[in-house]
């Protein structure tokens, strides 16, 4: 064969070969996908042997993330977030500030402050906070438990 | 006491309103602006009456924040609106009379509920 035929196909192949690199992972998934609907003779949706999928490609290829560490302990995350918000609030005393401290006895808050307290606090964790239960809380304690509540609901 | 539930309920949709508050030319800046001229209208203005205790009062109050929300968000300008002197009661210069004055009482009649709050004498 002629050099120059040679050196075509080498080219030809090497961009072949990392076309398929990059596709391979993605076709390798879809015919999985595919061939796990068509062999598969359970009924109901294939999301679950879907899902298993996804969760394996995910596994391997963001191994680098770490996804658990709010996780790991939410009600400490929560507690920070809480406490981070309501430090940006220029009528409370950040030295007097503690989880156990009534906004209304200790930090000398009056009814609107709380309302606004609370709405900063729906808009930092999206979580709405209704009337009946914004009557109770009346700590930053029992923000945090509401909130963890919540967010263990949803 | 009797309207503190009401009263608290009033304040939560203004702020609520002002969170999803988009300005008429939806430019970002006269957006944000408004937001914070909602926030700092509502604060101002509430905690300025906090001690009224006269009943009727109390509802006047309630009733013009109910209206500057309703107007807010019918005209999408949250600014109050202005109000013109009516007519004769600002009186000319003339025989008996060096300078010229105003009616006051009648003014005060005739100002609307949405200004009841707001100071006379600030633009």
């Amino acid at each position: 064969m002629p050099l120059s035929k040679m050196a075509a196909l080498a080219r030809n192949l090497r961009g072949v070969v990392s076309t398929t690199l990059v596709f391979n992972r993605h076709l390798a998934f879809r015919a999985a996908a595919l061939t796990c609907q068509l062999h598969c003779k359970c009924p109901g949706s294939h999301e679950r042997h879907f899902s298993a999928l996804t969760q394996h490609t995910q596994a391997t290829t963001q191994s680098k993330r770490k996804y658990s560490t709010e996780l790991e302990d939410p009600q400490r995350n929560i507690e920070e977030r809480v406490t981070a918000v309501l430090v940006t609030f220029d009528f409370i005393d950040a030295k007097k500030l503690t989880l156990e401290s009534n906004f209304a006895s200790d930090l000398g808050l009056d009814s609107l402050d709380h309302i606004e307290i609370l709405m900063a606090m729906s808009e930092e964790f999206g979580i709405d906070i209704p009337d009946q239960d914004a009557e109770r809380l009346l700590r930053p304690r029992d923000v945090v438990l509401y909130i963890l509540d919540q967010m263990s609901k949803a | 006491m009797a309207h503190r539930k009401e009263v608290l309920s009033l304040y939560r949709r203004i702020l609520q309103l002002a969170r999803t508050w988009e300005s008429v030319t939806a430019d970002p800046k006269t957006t944000a602006d408004e937001k914070q001229f909602i926030k700092d209208e509502a604060k101002q203005l509430f905690r300025k009456n906090k001690f009224i205790s006269d009943e009727k009062e109390i509802k006047d109050c309630m009733k013009e924040a109910e209206t500057r929300i309703e107007m807010a968000l019918h005209y999408k300008i949250p600014y109050a609106r202005m109000v013109n002197f009516p007519q004769h009661s600002v009186l000319p210069p003339g025989p008996g009379r060096k300078k010229g004055k105003l009616d006051k009482k009648l003014i005060q009649q005739s100002k609307p509920i949405y200004v009841k709050s707001l100071d006379p004498d600030k633009s």
